[in-house]
């Protein structure tokens, strides 16, 4: 039985301690959020190095994810594309040096039966559908350079321009704000401050 | 520190892109396209020597230091077995011929088969070097030819 009433008194306890510590926790984040606004300088520095750093710190998070994110893919895409592009391009030197000395390099006239006018223009096609494959890659390695480009000229010139400081607007709604009101009918002034 | 954030990025992104030009050049078939093949090929079976003899003719000379006959077993020439052999044709003012001895390549008792021949002229000179040219037109000779009455 005492058990009972032990565990009951327990439990509430408990339940007691979480309850109150919710107004706490929601305090600690609204704490934690005016803490992680920046300065509009320090927004500049961070969007300059990642697009929408900035923005997020400033508390855009919407137009901060999505530069993030469209920065991140293009900067992805690019990276792939480039990759490849550098890897076939070796391949298509290579073949391009056979294609270009299968004329003239062997020596004995056995040989010959390997370098054939046939053989020269098999490897033509292939290297023309190489070539095509090089201009396709390097079409999306610049597409999505310039994408990048943008997107972090985009989110350079909003970090400067157009994104609010809102260290200054919270500045402003701290301030001392002085109003016209109607008290009993009567014109009035309210100066107010918010905590 | 706008400023020399504006002033910078054009420049990083024109570096960038510039160094992403292209740098790889569409083949060229030119130095092939100048040769030239052998014309007017004829192969007929000789039953008497039981070869089949083959000859073509070749307009311009220049360059040619040999030519090359291609055997196929195959109407799609490359899709058969083919066999290519030094003509050493003894001169080169032509007319041009070889043979094509059928008891070797083909086999004794073998009849009524048809085999498909091509020539191609082999070229040296500077920019070639015993590279083997385009091939002239395909000809046929059906070997040891079964007689219906």
């Amino acid at each position: 039985m005492n058990t009972r009433r032990y565990v009951t008194i327990a439990g509430l306890s408990i339940l007691l301690l979480i309850s109150s510590a919710f107004p706490a926790l929601a305090q600690d984040e609204e704490e934690f959020m005016r803490a992680a606004a920046v300065s509009k300088r320090d927004a500049i520095v961070l969007s300059a190095l990642f697009p929408g750093l900035g923005q997020m710190t400033q508390g855009h998070k919407v137009k901060g994810i999505s530069m993030f994110i469209g920065e991140a893919a293009s900067l992805i895409l690019f990276i792939n594309a480039h990759e490849n592009y550098n890897t076939k391009q070796k391949i298509y030197d290579r073949d391009m040096d056979i294609f270009d000395s299968l004329a003239g390099t062997t020596k004995t006239k056995i040989s010959s039966y390997q370098k054939t006018a046939e053989d020269a223009r098999r490897l033509y096609n292939d290297l023309q559908d190489q070539n095509d494959e090089l201009d396709n890659l390097h079409t999306l390695r610049n597409t999505a350079l310039i994408v990048a480009a943008g997107v972090y000229a985009y989110n350079l010139f909003d970090a400067i321009f157009i994104s609010e400081d809102v260290t200054q607007s919270q500045r402003a709604e701290n301030r001392i704000k002085v109003q016209s009101v109607m008290i009993d009918r009567n014109p009035g002034i309210m100066l107010s401050k918010r905590f | 520190m706008k400023k020399i954030i504006l002033l910078l990025t054009p420049l990083v992104i024109l570096a960038a892109v510039y160094g992403c030009s292209k740098d790889h050049d569409a083949p060229t078939y030119s130095t092939y396209n100048q040769l030239k093949g052998p014309s007017e090929v004829a192969a007929a079976y000789n039953p008497a020597e039981d070869v089949v003899d083959i000859s073509w003719s070749m307009t311009d000379m220049s360059g040619v230091v040999d030519f090359v006959l291609s055997v196929s077993d195959s109407s799609i020439f490359d899709e058969g077995d083919v066999r290519m052999f030094s003509t050493n044709v003894p001169n080169l003012t032509g007319p041009f011929s070889t043979t094509y001895d059928v008891s070797v390549y083909v086999g004794q008792d073998v009849e009524n088969v048809v085999r498909y021949f091509t020539v191609s002229a082999v070229f040296k000179n500077e920019t070639f070097n015993y590279f083997t040219g385009p091939r002239s037109d395909i000809v046929s000779a059906v070997i040891r030819p079964t007689t219906t009455e």
